[in-house]
């Protein structure tokens, strides 16, 4: 994931969280103060009613309890003949203007005066609102009951109904009366009547209605969710672009400079903070890098040059006994690279060759001065010792680690084996013979024949072209032949240049 | 019965006694005593000015309409109520047959079985 | 309660009684409950004083809580008001005191408790001493100085049994006044037995006898004695009394006093009254014989109007006076 987006997804994060807890809060609390708010504000509504209906079905009661007390009671020993009571009771539900009747009823339960005159002499099966005793005032007994048959409609005129908030009643059982539809979730408070308390007045208010202001509000701060998400987005995507740009840079730099190896680049920023501070520190190494690079380059060749010249001068040593001049080693080296270039190796190789042929001779430092500087032929015995000189030269060399020193080894080791298969020490032949062995043995031989030796004087060039052309195939691998024969003139330069001081 | 009395003084057939004097009449109705032999009792006036009211306030109390206003402001001082009303002769009659005690006047042609004579005039 | 709460209790209670209210025997709002109350103003002239007042203003309510137990309050404001027209002086008590407040318990006719604050059950003066009942604007002295006008205690009273039309009171006072305001003699002991016979529907006599203690300590010991007859044109009736004080130093004094009265009905509403009365003191020597002479006109019995002439045998007590009285 780019640093960008990970910019970008961390100020979402980090903004958004705490935005959206906060707009959550704040909603919740915004939603809970329109709860408190509407459901107070309905409690008092519900409480003012609740009030007028206590106070009116209180006066009912009290005027029953009244008319109940009165002289006109003892019109209940006549059956209320004369009408006396109906007349009352239909003056009391004219006054309070009432849907309903009163009933007087006798000890059988049967009507004896009403407001409604129909129904005297009947029975009523309607269950009454309030039953209020009558005492009689000659004997302290009841003597019957005034009741009133209170329909609920008539709680109607203390209900102001809306389309959003409404009343209605609640029996104990749960059902209902005067409830104009039904509400889907409302918001409902409800209190019970003093006087009557298995009524309970219900008020309940539309949900969506109560809370309008919140549904508005929330749209709002949905909308200004997203816009600020993607507000921040956008900064977060610039702020990270602003950021990763120096370290782009400076990464661009550090690649141009792994793949040109070129450590005198440098990063330009002018900065102050730890941006800068950072491309300073990274010139720095750079340039830490350039000199330890120049150092270590130093170094490496000194060791090289170190090297070749301990290569060369053991060379030179294991010759200075052999009393052979010291330019013989640097011949064979120079006539060994050359074959090596012509031959197909590499320059590195070849160069090494060079490097490493001086040793081709070490071995001789074990063999005594008197086989060795003897100036006769030798004998069996004798060559046999000279002979060995090969193999130990190799013995001497093969335990180290450093391809220079390897590669002396394997020049020491093979430089005496022929092509056919007679050299020594172990008779290899053909491409058997390492290149460089096969190569070194020409160039050694080639410096030998040309040059004075304690037991025989230098041939003349034919002589030793008649005999290269001669051992072609047989001493000498036939292809090295070939281009000794195509580079002489190279060859003889290299004689020239390096020949023997007197 | 007398023969010719146009009006009786009722009473319900549960009671125990069967005449009764007109001073005892008056002392119930004029609320100075509230029994007669024993049996608490409940006059009854007939609502109005009627001629039964009007021949039993002359003939059995003895005042004339000006004199028992005045008895009854005098009394209404002293905290006692005149005697309970109704408005008609049945109402009185159906009262006394369903209250014991209770003892009113009426026309002596609507008395019948269901009520007991105790005074007439 | 509301104005509007009050207004419909009293009409549901106009509605609701057996007959319409009738002025001087108050509203009956439920056998538990009656109502009425009662004013009197006068005017008086006396030794070239003149003087205009709103006496007496009450209120009652009684009735009959079950047939046994009823029972009276009576709250009133004396002399609320008195304006002395030639001085400008104007003084008054807006002050309602407790006038009545008893309970009755009733056992039989010859037996009713009453306990409470009540009238002295003696003679008839004391027993209808407003204004408006009574036909002359003035009390006799014998009603005012004599004997308490009210006993705080218990009354046993009906008809005396086993003898003919004789109502009796039988009555106690051991304990303070309630409310003092307006007894005249006001006590911790009040004993005293009273009966009066109704010998027809027009006449009757009676008496009484008892015995008081003041606070200041001075005993009184009377005897009384009373008789009226009373019919539609004529009422004449008359009451005195002994009264024996005791002195402090075993002093004793006798105090006499009575009146009789004469009222003669023109029409119903028209009548003439003359008094007599009669009051000696021999502790203080103060004897004064008044004649009073009245007129009252009543356009119906609880409306009175009242003028009268006093004449004293003592100098400077000749007195006029007017006076009007309602009783609701």
């Amino acid at each position: 994931m780019s640093f960008r987006l990970k910019t970008i997804l961390l100020f979402l994060g980090i903004s958004l969280i705490p935005y959206a807890l906060t707009m959550l809060l704040m909603g919740n609390s915004f939603r809970s103060e329109q709860y408190n708010i509407v459901t107070q504000e309905m409690n008092t509504q519900l409480s003012t009613s609740a009030e007028h209906i206590n106070q009116h079905i209180e006066t009912v009661q009290k005027d029953m309890a009244f008319i109940a007390k009165s002289d006109v009671m003892n019109d209940m020993y006549t059956q209320d003949l004369d009408h006396r009571i109906s007349n009352a009771l239909l003056a009391k539900k004219n006054d309070l203007k009432m849907k309903g009747d009163f009933y007087v009823l006798d000890q059988k339960e049967r009507v004896i005066a009403s407001s409604d005159f129909t129904s005297i002499g009947s029975n009523i099966h309607q269950k009454p609102f309030f039953k209020i005793p009558i005492i009689s005032n000659f004997n302290q007994q009841s003597i019957g009951h005034i009741i009133v048959v209170y329909p609920l409609e008539n709680f109607k005129p203390f209900f102001p109904n809306t389309a959003e908030r409404h009343f209605y009643i609640r029996h104990h059982d749960g059902t209902t009366d005067l409830r104009p539809s039904i509400f889907d979730k409302p918001l409902i408070v409800s209190c019970s009547l003093a006087l009557k308390p298995e009524l309970t007045i219900v008020l309940e208010e539309e949900k969506a209605f109560a809370y309008r202001l919140l549904y508005k509000y929330e749209k709002w701060f949905i909308l200004l969710l997203i816009a600020g998400a993607l507000f921040i987005a956008t900064a977060a995507y610039y702020v990270a672009t602003a950021l990763i740009r120096p370290v782009i840079t400076l990464a661009n730099v550090a690649k141009k400079v792994t793949k040109t190896h070129d450590y005198t680049q440098q990063v330009k920023m002018d900065r102050d903070d730890e941006i800068g501070q950072l491309s300073d520190a990274f010139n720095t190494m750079i340039g830490g890098m350039d000199t330890a690079l120049a150092e270590i380059t130093a170094l490496n060749k000194e060791i090289e040059d170190t090297q070749r010249e301990v290569v060369f001068t053991m060379g030179s040593i294991g010759e200075s006994r052999s009393k052979e001049t010291g330019n013989h080693v640097r011949r064979v080296a120079e006539y060994s690279k050359l074959l090596a270039l012509y031959s197909g190796l590499n320059e590195n190789e070849a160069e090494m060759l060079r490097q490493a042929s001086p040793m081709h001779d070490i071995g001789k430092v074990a063999i005594p001065d008197a086989v060795l500087n003897k100036p006769g032929r030798f004998d069996e015995e004798e060559r046999r010792i000279m002979d060995t000189h090969a193999a130990l030269g190799y013995e001497m060399l093969k335990h180290s680690q450093r391809e220079l020193l390897l590669t002396a080894a394997t020049v020491a080791y093979e430089h005496h084996e022929k092509w056919d298969g007679s050299g020594y020490p172990r008779g290899l032949s053909g491409e058997g013979i390492h290149i460089y062995g096969r190569i070194t043995a020409l160039a050694d031989v080639f410096d030998a024949l040309g040059s004075d030796r304690v037991y025989k004087s230098a041939w003349e060039d034919e002589r030793i072209f008649t005999l290269f052309r001669d051992e072609r195939g047989k001493h000498f691998d036939p292809s090295l032949i070939d281009i000794f024969f195509d580079h002489l003139e190279e060859f003889l330069t290299i004689r020239e240049h390096l020949h023997d001081k007197i | 019965m007398a023969f010719g009395a146009d009006y009786s003084v009722i009473v319900s057939k549960k009671v125990s006694f069967s005449t009764v004097g007109s001073q005892e009449i008056r002392d119930v109705f004029l609320q100075k005593r509230h029994t007669i032999k024993d049996q608490k009792i409940i006059p009854i006036n007939l609502v109005g000015q009627d001629d039964v009211r009007i021949a039993f306030e002359s003939s059995v109390l003895g005042m004339d309409r000006d004199r028992l206003n005045t008895y009854w402001v005098k009394q209404h001082f002293a905290g006692i109520n005149p005697p309970v009303t109704q408005p008609s002769y049945e109402s009185i009659k159906s009262f006394i047959q369903n209250v014991d005690g209770a003892i009113g006047y009426i026309p002596s042609k609507m008395v019948d079985n269901n009520v007991k004579v105790v005074y007439e005039f | 309660m509301t104005i509007q709460r009050v207004g419909g209790f009293i009409t549901l209670a106009i509605a609701l009684q057996a007959q319409p209210y009738t002025l001087g025997q108050g509203l009956d709002i439920n056998p538990m409950l009656n109502v009425g109350g009662y004013f009197s103003s006068d005017f008086s002239s006396k030794n070239h004083q003149e003087a205009v007042s709103l006496d007496d203003v009450a209120v009652m309510a009684y009735g009959e809580i079950n047939p046994m137990f009823s029972y009276l309050a009576e709250i009133e404001a004396a002399g609320f008001y008195r304006k002395n027209i030639s001085t400008g002086e104007e003084i008054g008590n807006q002050k309602f005191h407790v006038e009545r407040l008893y309970g009755d318990l009733w056992l039989s006719d010859a037996y009713n408790l009453r306990f409470g604050k009540m009238l002295t059950p003696i003679g008839y003066w004391n027993t209808q001493p407003i204004n408006v009942l009574r036909d002359t604007s003035s009390n006799p002295l014998y009603s005012m100085l004599l004997f308490p006008k009210f006993v705080s205690g218990v009354d046993l009273n009906g008809y005396l049994p086993g003898v003919d039309n004789v109502h009796y009171h039988l009555f106690a006072q051991k304990n303070h006044d309630l409310d003092e305001k307006y007894v005249t003699f006001p006590n911790e002991h009040f004993y005293g037995f009273s009966a009066e016979k109704e010998l027809t529907n027009e006449s009757s006599f009676g008496g009484s006898a008892g015995e008081y203690i003041t606070l200041t300590h001075q005993r009184t010991r009377f005897v009384e004695a009373n008789a009226k007859y009373d019919d539609s044109q004529w009422q004449v009736m008359s009451e005195m009394m002994f009264a024996k004080n005791d002195f402090a130093d075993n002093d004793h004094a006798l105090t006499l006093s009575g009146y009789a009265q004469g009222m003669y009905r023109y029409t119903q509403e028209h009548a003439f009254v003359g008094r007599y009365e009669y009051y000696n003191d021999h502790h203080t020597n103060y004897v004064d014989n008044i004649a009073v002479a009245g007129y009252s006109y009543r356009p119906c019995y609880p409306v009175s109007l009242k003028g009268e002439y006093q004449k004293h045998s003592l100098r400077d007590e000749n007195t006029f006076l007017f006076s009007l009285s309602v009783l609701f």
